[in-house]
């Protein structure tokens, strides 16, 4: 876009909104003029609330998620069962899991995987506050840990490297199951996730 | 680029990386094209059919459409997913190592006669960590050999890189800056050699002359083999000038940071 068309601001706002995720040249192009265009009071929230995102947040001591308290509203619960650790790759995952109501443990965010292909190791992601958290002094009444990461081989290699630390601590280590997705038609499965559902048939 | 609009071929895949909000970016290795990026559109939707068949290590026939950035996967056919390389984080480290010993040793697009045999030689590596994840350095080992001959970088190991004599039975030296072996004089005389026990020597040897199928008929030394594969990751850290991503998590597998 030529710059001599639009004023600075215009162009330097697109450039910037189309350097987020998921948004494209032609979405930050919309987004900019529905803001140029939009309710005075509009892009001064927006605006306010983006000055606010980094610098009124941090990540919980415990459990590493984003929080504005420590720690956390989560970890400082007294209605969570204390005694299960879901191990999480992202932040967005926790209210994934913990939207269901199905699962009434604690949290831990690693902020990544292990990937040897990519050179990401355990000091990249937050591996040492799980150990601490699992320590003597720690939670001590830890029983289980469920790595919920992603079915993909760093997710594997996250949950495989996690479950040998763990070899030696009196801690079951579970991994969420793996196969067919619900509503999903047999005939167009493919092979390995269908070796996995019958792998982790169940009896009725 | 491909010889036609539409290509089919046998593929291992060798790294995955994301690209845009739901699609792949897939590094092919191929026994016709030898190594290429393409774009598995899509294969991050749960929903995704190609999802689960175009992880690393998985070895498929695949159908390649030619576009103005990078072709795109068509069809994939899973022949073989080598569950076996991802069970067990010694497998996966093993099975990373190969794909990125490949990676490295290869370039992107080159039309080369070499191209099915460094295919071959990958497909002979995965179905061994497959079948035996416990045991990957021999494997290993041979592939490093096999690889850096295919590379143009073989290290001399029938005469001493320093004077020419033709190595004899007996413990010699190896220059990783010279890329081969030393004879005793030449060891003392030049600098950063180390010595080369005469066991190691003959692995590298046979490992280097042999096909696989020799090489499983025959037992090996583990701490001999050990020792050859250290000769050999510091010759390929000097060849490459860095060393292999995969190998600090070889070295430790599993051992914990606390």
């Amino acid at each position: 876009m030529s710059s001599d068309l639009l004023p600075g601001i215009v162009t330097d706002t697109i450039a910037s909104l189309s350097r987020l995720p998921g948004i494209g040249p032609r979405s930050a192009q919309r987004l900019t003029y529905f803001l140029l265009q939009a309710p005075e009071h509009l892009p001064r929230e927006l605006g306010d609330l983006l000055l606010r995102l980094q610098a009124e947040t941090e990540l919980c001591r415990i459990c590493c998620n984003i929080c504005d308290t420590q720690p956390c509203g989560l970890c400082s619960s007294r209605d969570r069962d204390r005694s299960v650790i879901c191990v999480v790759e992202e932040p967005q995952i926790v209210s994934v899991i913990d939207r269901m109501g199905q699962f009434n443990g604690l949290y831990h965010v690693l902020h990544g995987t292990l990937s040897p292909l990519d050179g990401r190791g355990p000091d990249d992601i937050r591996l040492k506050e799980l150990w601490r958290r699992l320590d003597v002094g720690g939670e001590a009444e830890v029983r289980e840990v469920i790595v919920a990461t992603s079915p993909d081989l760093p997710g594997q290699a996250t949950a495989q490297w996690i479950a040998d630390e763990l070899r030696h601590y009196p801690i079951k280590v579970s991994q969420l199951a793996r196969g067919l997705a619900a509503g999903s038609d047999l005939e167009y499965a493919d092979d390995v996730s269908f070796r996995f559902a019958l792998e982790g048939r169940r009896i009725l | 680029m491909l010889p036609n609009r539409l290509h089919t071929s046998e593929a291992l895949i060798l790294r995955s990386r994301d690209h845009r909000e739901a699609d792949r970016i897939l590094t092919l290795l191929t026994p016709d094209l030898g190594r290429l990026d393409v774009v598995a559109r899509g294969a991050r939707k749960p929903a995704s059919r190609k999802a689960g068949q175009v992880e690393p290590f998985m070895l498929v026939r695949i159908q390649l459409q030619q576009s103005r950035f990078l072709p795109f996967v068509g069809e994939v056919q899973l022949l073989n997913p080598f569950q076996g390389c991802r069970e067990s984080l010694q497998a996966i480290v093993a099975s990373s190592y190969a794909c990125e010993l490949v990676y490295n040793l290869t370039v992107e697009g080159e039309e080369s006669d070499l191209n099915e045999e460094v295919f071959g030689s990958l497909l002979t590596v995965l179905t061994e960590v497959d079948g035996e994840p416990d045991r990957p350095n021999l494997p290993l080992c041979w592939l490093e050999l096999h690889m850096l001959s295919a590379a143009g970088f073989e290290p001399a190991l029938e005469f001493c890189v320093g004077c020419g004599a033709e190595a004899r039975p007996e413990p010699w030296g190896f220059s990783v800056a010279e890329g081969g072996i030393l004879c005793p004089d030449c060891l003392g005389a030049m600098r950063g050699g180390r010595p080369l026990p005469l066991e190691v020597f003959k692995i590298l040897r046979f490992l280097q002359r042999s096909t696989w199928e020799q090489v499983r008929a025959r037992r090996v030394a583990q701490p001999a083999l050990s020792e050859a594969r250290d000769i050999m990751r510091a010759y390929l850290n000097h060849t490459l000038e860095r060393p292999l991503r995969t190998a600090q998590f070889e070295r430790h597998p599993g051992r914990g940071s606390h």
